[in-house]
């Protein structure tokens, strides 16, 4: 029955997109849709898990955004993901925002992915690579952390690009939580302050701090600090190179127990072998720092990942990627957990043009 | 007496202290930022002393592919006016650009957002409907107006405007550049015309049939402006590249139209272009699209004869004849 | 005659304190004796743990066997920690096993799934800091005699995602138990250690390993 319901919800959702798209795209609003397709196929050699071996849409994502009125513009994503089988459509984005009201300033109010780090900001058919580093699965989940709040961010009067961003955020859910939640202790909240600089040859780099912190409804404090930077060299619109990484640590204060705290980061150096294709390499760390065995003593432990990533672009609105992940899981008194999936990926954008963001 | 003499003393500086001010709110200068540099010396040329122009790209980007770069944001966000060439010629990256800035006068209608393509006549609308099927089509038309003088003139049009909105005080100051800007470009056509002349010549004795073939058609204005005509362009649709076949396909029919020049931009694949040019036989010539204010040729003028020169030259075979 | 006065206080005080210090060691030595015991530790396979509860149970290498409880000395990992949990297991009529995941050092607080035999069936039930979801019969599983069984604590998600399954099609579908189909108890486990506890069973296998499920 469950499913049923989310079946018919999920088909209520692609109708009233496509009468929207249908109805409004040329009465003058302005309301821009566009579709995102990522498909993801698997096959997993060390066969330590074949439950996903398979070629799947991993997400179709629908996209409404436009002018509101001489105010306000509004954004509402609608993403439908395999759940058990099922394709089920869920509201990932639905805000309205300005630009238009506090110099310097813009905001937004709704559900949006949180304004923080560098992969969360962005939807995963947009990522340089086909799945999640393990830190921002699990700092932040398979896509993103999303939630319901406000968002604010002032451009600094300054002879260089400085950024602030703050955000606070109902914080009942954070993660991959598939009920309602509970009321936190404190919300969720955020801030990032990012700059930007040009570099020589047509290059560019945006590095930035981020923090974010939560008090669940148990009394479990949670903490991330974390920077990121993106540099990226473009000539003659060939991505040449580039160069993303992320590192964060986060603190988990229970209110029951000792704390955790953990690590990862990730570097991405991607270069470009002809006009239309990349090659690159996804280096992935996390540790445990305080995991430590039953009777207190430390118990080192890392997992490793590389992920060498082809990309080839028939153009800007179709990309085709294969990669094969290496992980291997090292813990203390434990055999190492060796894994290798081949994967390759197709994703497509249709409708409004996709913004070329830095 | 000794108090009001210190007050009175005062008055002087004060009133010195209020005309400077005043002077430097009614001197302050419109900030002009816009995407190409070619709108940026437009806006310079219309606004004169009035403005002060800064352009996002350097001139040697390829204008389809830019990145919403954060230090577009920081430039925008102080402008008090931002031009783009339009036709969707920035739909890739400005649109961001704007939202991000914060800057209320410059958002899609506000006082200070301008689209110069706005008074083009433009060229190579589409009369029937379009879908990314057949490449990478501009809906709007062809948006690369910046390459014809008088068509750059028509495009001034909205700058004046944009800067009257904002700066009414000077509407006069900016018809008058305006009037100054089209003389200009009339008189530069001119010069440039009798460059081409010979290519112009060469044509028509041919009966009207094009001798040049384009990379991207993005040299439509210019070529329309002096008159020259295109075979078409290397890529098969508009925005892909050239697969090897076609590649074949397209030098063989340039050479058998007896085709004497190939014309790109100097954002395009050089081996694409030099395997053209083995296969075909005929001359490519690259040049840029836009005013490079740190590159070789800084001024409108310059470029504009850089292109008719390069273009004779290459027409031009040993004996001197085209 | 001050320092005569202040040396006999001394030499008072400090017997005083001798008395005391001895009179609470010989009041607290009993309780010094148990605390200073080890705690009973095994192996079960190539895992170390320790005993949490003796109760009656008859430790081996290869099995655990009656009623106590034990906690492996490995953690799990992270508290948001995925794995699987292999489980080879008998039960007597009426016995049962709780296997308690992502929990702390004495196994509360974390993820239970206890099984539980009613003459040829087999249920499980979920369970989160005393907090119950209904008990489901494991469909094809007679608990008349021993059975495997994989079990996956998804402990990044909220509430945990649980699927169990006897076979080696690790699909959702496929799962004997699956809490988001079946019935979810709120809850999340808060801890990073894992244990069984037994009551009239016996264990001979208990690996932990990768998620056999995972979710995009």
């Amino acid at each position: 029955m469950k499913y049923l319901f989310l079946y018919l919800r999920s088909l209520m959702f692609v109708a009233l997109l496509g009468g929207a798209s249908t109805t409004f795209a040329d009465d003058g609003s302005g309301l821009k849709t566009s579709v995102a397709l990522d498909l993801v196929g698997s096959f997993n050699r060390t066969k330590l898990n074949t439950a996903n071996d398979r070629f799947d849409v991993r997400e179709a994502e629908f996209l409404l955004y436009g002018p509101i009125d001489h105010l306000f513009d509004g954004m509402l994503n609608v993403a439908a993901h395999n759940e058990g089988g099922v394709s089920l459509f869920e509201v990932h984005e639905a805000y309205i925002g300005s630009s238009k009201l506090i110099p310097r300033s813009r905001f937004r109010l709704g559900q949006f992915f949180l304004g923080i780090g560098r992969l969360n900001r962005f939807h995963r058919h947009d990522w340089p690579f086909i799945s999640a580093p393990k830190e921002h699965l699990e700092f932040f989940g398979a896509e993103a952390a999303t939630d319901t709040g406000g968002e604010y961010s002032y451009l600094m009067p300054l002879p260089f690009f400085l950024e602030l961003t703050a955000g606070v955020t109902n914080g009942w859910t954070y993660g991959h939580v598939h009920n309602v939640g509970q009321r936190p202790r404190v919300p969720t909240h955020y801030g990032r302050a990012t700059t930007y600089v040009d570099l020589p040859a047509n290059g560019g780099a945006q590095t930035s701090l981020n923090f974010l912190s939560r008090t669940s409804a148990q009394g479990d404090a949670m903490t991330l600090v974390g920077a990121d930077l993106t540099a990226k060299w473009r000539e003659a619109g060939v991505l040449n190179f580039l160069l993303q990484t992320e590192a964060w640590q986060r603190t988990i204060k229970p209110l029951i127990g000792s704390s955790e705290r953990s690590f990862g980061m990730y570097v991405f150096p991607q270069f470009a072998v002809a006009d239309q294709t990349q090659f690159g390499l996804l280096m992935d760390y996390f540790t445990v720092l305080t995991l430590k065995n039953i009777v207190g003593a430390p118990i080192a432990n890392v997992e490793n990942r590389l992920v060498p990533t082809l990309t080839y672009k028939t153009s800007e609105f179709v990309t085709l990627r294969l990669a094969y992940d290496w992980s291997v899981a090292k813990q203390a008194n434990i055999a190492d957990r060796n894994n290798q999936v081949f994967q390759m990926q197709a994703t497509v954008n249709l409708g409004a043009h996709p913004s070329h963001d830095f | 007496m000794t108090s009001n003499t210190k007050i009175t003393g005062f008055i002087p500086y004060f009133i010195a202290l209020l005309i400077t001010s005043l002077s430097a709110t009614a001197f302050a200068k419109v900030k002009v930022v816009t995407t190409i540099p070619d709108l940026a010396w437009v806006a310079a040329e219309v606004g004169g002393d009035y403005v002060e122009s800064k352009a996002l790209l350097r001139g040697n980007e390829n204008p389809h592919f830019v990145d919403a770069v954060p230090e577009f944001t920081r430039l925008t966000a102080d402008a008090d006016v931002v031009c783009m060439a339009g036709l969707d010629l920035e739909v890739g990256y400005m649109p961001a650009v704007l939202t991000r800035s914060g800057n209320a006068k410059i958002q899609p209608g506000g006082p200070g957002y301008c689209e110069a393509g706005k008074f083009v006549q433009v060229l190579e609308k589409p009369t029937a409907a379009v879908d990314r099927s057949m490449g990478d089509v501009h809906p709007a038309g062809n948006p690369h107006f910046f390459l014809s003088p008088k068509a750059l003139a028509d495009g001034a049009k909205e700058i004046a405007a944009a800067l009257t909105r904002v700066d009414p005080a000077h509407t006069s100051d900016y018809k008058k550049g305006l009037t100054n800007f089209a003389a200009k470009m009339d008189a530069l056509d001119k010069e440039v015309v009798k460059l081409l002349n010979p290519l112009k010549s060469a044509q028509d004795k041919a009966g009207g049939k094009p001798l040049l073939i384009e990379y991207h058609r993005e040299f439509s204005y210019f070529l329309n402006e002096y008159g020259l005509t295109s075979f078409g362009s290397i890529e098969e649709k508009p925005g892909v590249p050239p697969s090897a076949g076609r590649l074949g396909e397209i030098a063989a029919a340039s050479k058998a139209a007896g085709i004497r020049v190939a014309l790109a931009a100097d954002y395009y694949p050089k081996k694409t272009l030099e395997r053209f040019s083995e296969l075909s036989g005929i001359k490519v010539v690259v040049v840029p699209t836009m005013i490079q204010p740190s590159g070789s040729y800084k001024t409108y003028a310059e470029l504009q004869k850089h292109i008719a020169n390069s273009l004779v030259s290459a027409a031009t075979d040993r004996s001197g004849k085209i | 005659m001050k320092l005569v006065d202040k040396s006999r206080v001394h030499s008072l005080i400090a017997a005083v304190w001798s008395i005391a210090a001895l009179t609470l060691s010989a009041c607290s030595g009993a309780d010094t004796k148990s605390s200073d015991a080890a705690t009973p530790e095994g192996q079960l396979g190539s895992a170390g743990y320790v005993v949490l509860d003796t109760g009656d149970l008859q430790r081996t290498t290869t099995q655990l066997k009656g009623t106590g409880s034990i906690a492996f000395k490995d953690p799990i990992g992270e508290i948001g920690a995925s794995k699987s949990y292999l489980l080879n297991a008998s039960l007597d009529d009426g016995g049962s096993i709780k296997l308690s995941v992502n929990a702390d050092e004495t196994l509360k607080h974390g993820a239970e799934i206890t099984l539980t035999r009613t003459g040829s069936l087999l249920s499980a039930k979920l369970s989160f800091d005393g907090a119950s979801a209904a008990a489901k019969t494991l469909a094809g599983i007679s608990a008349a005699s021993a059975f495997s069984l994989t079990i996956d604590v998804h402990n990044d998600e909220n509430p945990t995602h649980i699927l169990i399954w006897s076979g080696s099609d690790f699909t959702p579908t496929k799962a004997l138990l699956e809490s988001e189909r079946d019935g979810v108890t709120p809850g999340q486990g808060r801890g990073s250690y894992w244990g069984l506890v037994l009551n009239k069973a016996t264990v001979t296998g208990a690996v932990l390993g990768l998620p056999k499920f995972t979710e995009e």
